[in-house]
């Protein structure tokens, strides 16, 4: 810790330089004229100032008044030395007005002037930690409200529903998304139990869910995904698939939840498998008609050879004409075959429609 | 006049007989081939500018043993005769090169017509 002694009288300087030495205080500046003094004090930024209070050129009350009126000054403690004249009531009256810590009165005794001065700096020290705390938390506040700012951004701002809920599984905290999804807007949950955002058939499980759950021990909870039913405002329910979070503060258990509507993700899944159950059936169709074109044309080829080479009033002409007869009907049947598949892989392709196999198959 | 020759691509062995016997009837040579490699080793020796393609065949398809004949021979005429053929299938024929496309069972006589139009083609390039 930092002394300033201002005196302009040397002796006194001296004696209090080294009562205060010998007890171990290293930082110890001596000064005999006020006004370089109040010069000095910005610089040596001491953390205790002993004054004298009867100086020439400014007297003790007026230094100590100009210096409660710097901010950067006003903070260091002052102990006054008087003379031990004149009233003691006026002195006292005039040295706490003028802002000093305390005061002593000459003769100077060493462990009168430490006990003071030792007192006056644990204060000093008290008031300087107090001041660090303050800045500490200032600045952890700017940080938490950033890191505050931060959170509500990205939760409002994502179309996923956040839902935070406590131990109790009330909703605290219902995000933009959630608005959204479920279509109840903040103040008509807050506060209420989470059911309601399940449909009727998933609530007994989930509640099974939470109560398995160790209130104190949460951490088997984290990341874990369900697959559900929601429903909302309107009544209208839909898939949806929950990522689940869960944190201590101090002794209470908090619940995110977060949400997304898996609705398109579920209608494409459902085309898909569609398309490729219809995709399968044509390629199929496709395979039968190769394989009855291949006999059929050998059949219907022969028949036609076998009627060029019998006579044309020949009794047989009949019968093998029956049998071309009925490999080209077959022949129509699988080109019409051969012909829906086409008509459905077309549609298919483009996209036109979603062909129904059902359908299909009746044409 | 180009010679009367045609080339017959098909491994259905009597699919293929059949062909065979049908044309030589009509009074055409013709010369088979099971697999597209084998028509490909057959025309490295002989011209031949009328041929029937299965399009289904072991190893290289039909689609693409048309475009390598394509390649050899610009000229040439090629028919696909086929059980099936799916949209893709239809595209690539005309693609690869194809002046027409049946879908089997084919009518004799609508091969003799592919087969006499094919010639009549030919001697008409022929004769300018």
């Amino acid at each position: 810790m930092k002394i300033l002694i201002i005196d302009d009288d040397p002796l006194t300087v001296e004696l209090l330089q080294n009562i205060l030495r010998h007890a171990g205080f290293e930082q110890v500046q001596g000064e005999g004229d006020p006004v370089a003094a109040l010069a000095l004090v910005p610089e040596f930024n001491p953390d205790l100032i002993v004054l004298d209070m009867q100086m020439p050129g400014m007297s003790g009350l007026e230094f100590c008044a100009r210096l409660k009126k710097s901010t950067s000054t006003m903070g260091i403690p002052v102990i006054m030395i008087t003379a031990g004249s004149g009233s003691v009531d006026d002195t006292i009256n005039q040295a706490y007005g003028a802002g000093c810590f305390d005061f002593i009165t000459k003769p100077l005794h060493a462990a009168e002037v430490l006990a003071r001065i030792k007192s006056a700096l644990t204060i000093r020290r008290a008031l300087l930690k107090l001041q660090d705390e303050l800045k500490l938390r200032a600045e952890i506040e700017k940080v938490l409200q950033a890191s505050e700012y931060r959170f509500r951004a990205i939760a409002e701002l994502t179309p996923d529903a956040i839902v935070i809920a406590d131990v109790h599984e009330h909703i605290v905290f219902w995000n933009r998304g959630s608005e959204q999804m479920f279509g109840y807007m903040r103040d008509e949950v807050m506060g209420r139990h989470i059911d309601f955002l399940l449909a009727e058939r998933f609530r007994e499980v989930d509640k099974r869910g939470f109560q398995a759950l160790s209130k104190t021990d949460v951490s088997g909870l984290f990341g874990k995904r369900i697959e559900a039913w929601g429903v909302s405002k309107s009544g209208r329910e839909f898939p949806l698939e929950s990522s689940m979070a869960a944190w201590q503060e101090g002794t209470t258990v908090f619940f995110s939840a977060t949400i997304r509507d898996l609705t398109e993700r579920h209608t494409a899944e459902e085309q898909r498998i569609e398309q490729e159950k219809l995709n399968s059936v044509l390629e199929m169709a496709g395979a039968v008609c190769h394989e009855l074109n291949q006999p059929l044309q050998v059949i219907m080829g022969y028949a036609e050879m076998l009627q060029q080479n019998l006579p044309p009033d020949s009794p047989q002409q009949l019968r093998v004409e029956k049998i071309a007869a009925q490999a080209e009907k077959l022949g129509n049947i699988t080109q019409k075959l051969a012909d829906i598949t086409r008509y459905e892989t077309k549609s298919y392709i483009q996209k036109t429609r979603i062909v129904d196999i059902h359908k299909a198959s009746e044409k | 006049m180009v010679d009367r020759v045609l080339l017959i691509v098909e491994d259905e062995p009597t699919v293929r007989h059949l062909f065979k016997e049908q044309f030589e009837k009509e009074g055409y040579s013709v010369i088979t081939a099971e697999s597209a490699e084998e028509a490909l080793a057959i025309l490295k020796t002989q011209r031949i500018l009328v041929l029937f393609l299965d399009l289904k065949l072991p190893g290289m398809d039909g689609v693409q043993l048309c475009r390598e004949i394509k390649k050899i021979q610009p000229i040439s005429i090629a028919y696909a005769v086929t059980g099936y053929a799916s949209l893709f299938q239809l595209t690539d024929c005309i693609e690869s090169g194809f002046s027409d496309y049946f879908i089997k069972p084919v009518k004799t006589r609508v091969l003799y017509k592919a087969a006499r139009d094919a010639f009549e083609k030919l001697d008409r390039w022929r004769s300018k």
